[in-house]
């Protein structure tokens, strides 16, 4: 009995900081906090956004195109969420978003003279 | 039951309960929470374990896909119908022959498989079918690259069993 005196008094007696019920309610947010959903849904977007602006720099790379191709092409894959640029002259425009990716690449023209091609696209 | 154990618990048993009204109460708060608790985790483990799956099949036809545009396989052109340089001795990425990719085998890497290859050349559409079997849980990768020195699109579907 003298043990159950104790724990409901324990702040007076033993100098404890918290009560039982103050301990009790402090474990059941712990536990509830615990449970919150701090986990992001995992996902392979940043991969295949980077395949595929690969791709389109390896195929303009067998063939080149002019800058209307390229900003077609350009669309097929990305849609308006991509920016294209040549030789940091910006030729299309986008819808500019949370995320981004950025690939570049060197390709030679048919006068074999270097341009940078740089896609940046954006995503949520 | 000792004397002084039955004068401190003398005013409660008079009123014929044990435990205080508060007492009660937040009893059942704690009830409630550890209610929540369990049905929270419950939830959360099932999320967890169906964006896994989720996950592994999008790595699985990212995987597949790629290795279509990037590979030269005799065995299964499925995973690689790349064209290769004979002088060069290497296999030209992206730059695929129709012909292999018609050739390719159905694969199944722990119950995900391979539905059908679709090849969109300049608006001509060409599908590919690999398996037969039908699946809710399916995903479309797209891929650009050159078939038969055309520009292309190739959309690989994947499903799970």
């Amino acid at each position: 009995m003298q043990n159950i005196k104790n724990a409901l008094n324990i702040n007076s007696k033993k100098g404890a900081i918290f009560s039982l019920e103050a301990t009790i309610s402090i474990l059941c947010l712990a536990m509830l906090l615990t449970t919150v959903n701090y986990t992001e849904k995992q996902s392979n977007q940043e991969l295949l956004i980077t395949q595929q602006a690969n791709d389109l720099l390896r195929v303009w790379s067998t063939q080149y195109e002019n800058e209307n191709t390229m900003i077609e092409d350009t669309k097929i894959i990305f849609g308006e969420k991509a920016e294209l640029y040549i030789n940091n002259k910006k030729i299309f425009s986008a819808a500019q978003e949370k995320n981004s990716i950025s690939t570049e690449g060197i390709i030679l023209n048919q006068m074999l003279q270097e341009n940078t091609i740089r896609i940046v696209v954006y995503y949520n | 039951m000792t004397e002084q154990t039955t004068q401190n618990l003398g005013h409660i048993l008079q009123k014929g309960q044990i435990f205080g009204i508060d007492s009660m109460i937040s009893f059942t708060i704690m009830l409630f929470c550890v209610l929540v608790f369990a049905t929270t985790l419950s939830n959360e483990s099932q999320n967890t374990s169906q964006n896994l799956l989720d996950y592994e099949l999008e790595e699985k036809a990212l995987l597949i896909t790629d290795s279509l545009v990037k590979n030269h396989d005799e065995n299964n052109p499925l995973l690689g119908s790349c064209i290769i340089d004979t002088d060069k001795k290497r296999v030209l990425t992206n730059i695929l022959d129709i012909e292999l990719i018609r050739k390719s085998k159905p694969i199944n890497l722990n119950g995900i498989f391979a539905k059908q290859i679709t090849v969109n050349t300049q608006g001509k559409i060409e599908t590919i079918k690999l398996d037969e079997k039908n699946s809710n849980e399916c995903i479309a990768v797209k891929r650009f690259a050159m078939v038969n020195n055309q520009k292309s699109i190739l959309e690989m579907m994947v499903c799970r069993t």
